[in-house]
């Protein structure tokens, strides 16, 4: 019942040949064939454990400054409703936003598990976005410690907060040095329009009291951001972009290209540079299909269907 | 693993092929995702209220079509699930001219579509295979059976591998399939494993659902 493997020898020469015939033919399994009854139901969802998988590390891209002045531009619009999610673990990273604020230990602590440890080594500094990690749903309180600091004291900040299966969320450390913050980020994952990508802009540099920025010849990402505020998403065309960044106390600048993937979802951080300036470093959030089919795949021709039972 | 000899013979070649083709949901069913199969390049929409002073760079688009999107030596081409004896060829699929996913020639492959990411990659990527032939089981025939926690491994063209567990399956009906779910953004490397599944109407295009594994 379960040797189904090479039909390859007969079959491939067959399809060479008769390719276009296939495609004239399509639909026409319709006539006839057998009658089945099938009943293949899901197995259980269920909270799996979270298990290596192969990693992917947060590219990023530097932009260098370069000066110019700027449009204003109205926002994007809002999004339409979001997916259902997939079965399973939720994605959870975390970062360090705050300008000014050394190296920092953030730490998990499962409802009824044992802490787990979200920063590895050295911790994060001031603009390190950790990788996502597989989490089984449910909840758990984020800690912020600073780096060196004895164990078991108490924690800097702290916050408790649920992830569902499927569902992603970003630990972050904003706000300045004096008053730090912890923030949990929804990254959203709703799929963007065939052709688009989805962008929001997190501000966490000091050195202005706004931001405002633009994709070159396209939409405002952020309008008058203040530090240790993220906007929502904004549906930007696939492709690459100069990102004009403007502020009170800057001249305006162009981001050198960034490349936006169809399908895929990120997050600008704007960030304080070395020399009293802003960077931009783009972060992905999540990867979808570049182009989706329509509907489900026919991928099944009826020669077991009297035998499913 | 060994290799069942060939079951799909000369005879019916020419049935099985067009077959193949045809496949599960082929009656014109609804689609319930919103993916739209032939978007074109728009140009954005200009918005500066005021003119700048100096031209600014147009944005290079990215033209919205069925090609690969990952690396070559990323590509998969070996798929094994050993909870159901599956160590399959993996081949690319693309996007046929009615904005369906197309489906693997032969009943013994899987297929991985070239417009999700490499397995092992951030997002999620689509391999498809049949549940049968027209005359017996194909590669992806006990799909269903799979648990959470079961393996899935894929090996890549440079040789590397990502490793995948299963989080769920589920069976939706071919006319209300979750493209949002299935090929929608995702955070780390995932993998969907797509098959037919529910009733066989064959007056109604074949199998009436899908399978989907869904496994990070």
């Amino acid at each position: 019942m379960t040797r189904h493997l090479p039909a390859r020898r007969t079959i491939v020469p067959a399809a060479l040949a008769l390719a276009a015939l296939t495609v004239l033919l399509i639909g026409l399994s319709v006539a006839g064939g057998a009658r089945a009854d099938v009943d293949r139901t899901a197995a259980s969802p269920a909270a799996a454990p979270a298990t290596a998988t192969p990693g992917s590390a947060a590219p990023s891209a530097a932009p260098s400054a370069a000066p110019s002045a700027a449009p204003s531009a109205p926002s994007a619009g809002p999004r339409k409703r979001p997916r259902s999610t997939p079965p399973g673990k939720a994605w959870v990273r975390a970062g360090h936003f705050v300008p000014g604020m050394g190296a920092a230990r953030i730490d998990l602590l499962p409802v009824g598990g044992d802490p787990m440890s979200m920063t590895e080594g050295d911790g994060v500094t001031y603009g390190d976005t950790s990788v996502y990690r597989t989490l089984p749903p449910g909840g758990y309180t984020a800690t912020v410690s600073a780096i060196g600091s004895a164990t078991g004291a108490a924690p800097l900040l702290s916050r408790s907060f649920e992830v569902t299966p499927g569902a992603a969320r970003t630990i972050a450390v904003v706000g300045t040095a004096e008053e730090p913050r912890l923030v949990l980020l929804t990254d959203d994952l709703t799929p963007p329009d065939a052709g688009a990508a989805r962008v929001r802009l997190l501000a966490a540099a000091s050195s202005t009291d706004t931001v405002t920025v633009t994709a070159l010849g396209g939409p405002v990402l952020a309008q008058d951001t203040t530090l240790g505020q993220t906007t929502g998403y904004a549906t930007v065309p696939a492709g690459s972009w100069s990102l004009r960044l403007e502020s009170p106390q800057l001249a305006a600048s162009d981001s050198d290209a960034v490349v936006l993937a169809g399908g895929s979802v990120y997050t600008v951080v704007v960030l304080d540079d070395q020399r009293g300036g802003v960077r931009l470093e783009v972060v992905t959030d999540a990867a979808g299909a570049t182009l989706a089919p329509r509907g489900g795949a026919r991928t099944g021709l009826g020669g077991t269907a009297a035998v499913h039972r | 693993m060994t290799h069942a000899p060939a079951r799909l013979r000369a005879g019916p070649v020419v049935a099985a092929v067009v077959l193949l083709a045809a496949g599960c949901g082929a009656g014109g069913t609804a689609d319930a995702g919103p993916a739209t199969p032939t978007p074109s390049a728009r140009a954005p929409e200009v918005a500066a209220a005021t003119p700048a002073p100096r031209a600014p760079a147009p944005p290079a688009l990215t033209p919205v079509t069925d090609a690969p999107t990952a690396p070559r030596r990323l590509r998969p081409v070996r798929l094994r699930v050993p909870a159901i004896g599956v160590d399959a060829p993996v081949t690319e699929l693309g996007i046929d001219r009615r904005g369906r996913i197309e489906v693997p020639d032969v009943a013994a492959d899987a297929g991985w579509l070239r417009t999700t990411p490499a397995p092992g990659e951030r997002g999620p990527a689509v391999v498809a295979g049949h549940l049968d032939s027209d005359t017996g089981p194909a590669v992806f025939y006990r799909l269903a059976a799979l648990d959470v926690g079961d393996a899935v491994i894929v090996t890549r063209r440079d040789g590397t591998t990502a490793r995948f567990t299963v989080d769920g399956v589920r069976t939706y009906p071919q006319d209300r399939f979750p493209t949002r779910t299935v090929y929608g953004p995702v955070p780390g490397p995932a993998l969907r494993l797509v098959t037919c599944g529910g009733d066989y109407d064959a007056a109604r295009g074949g199998y009436q659902a899908n399978v989907v594994v869904y496994a990070s």
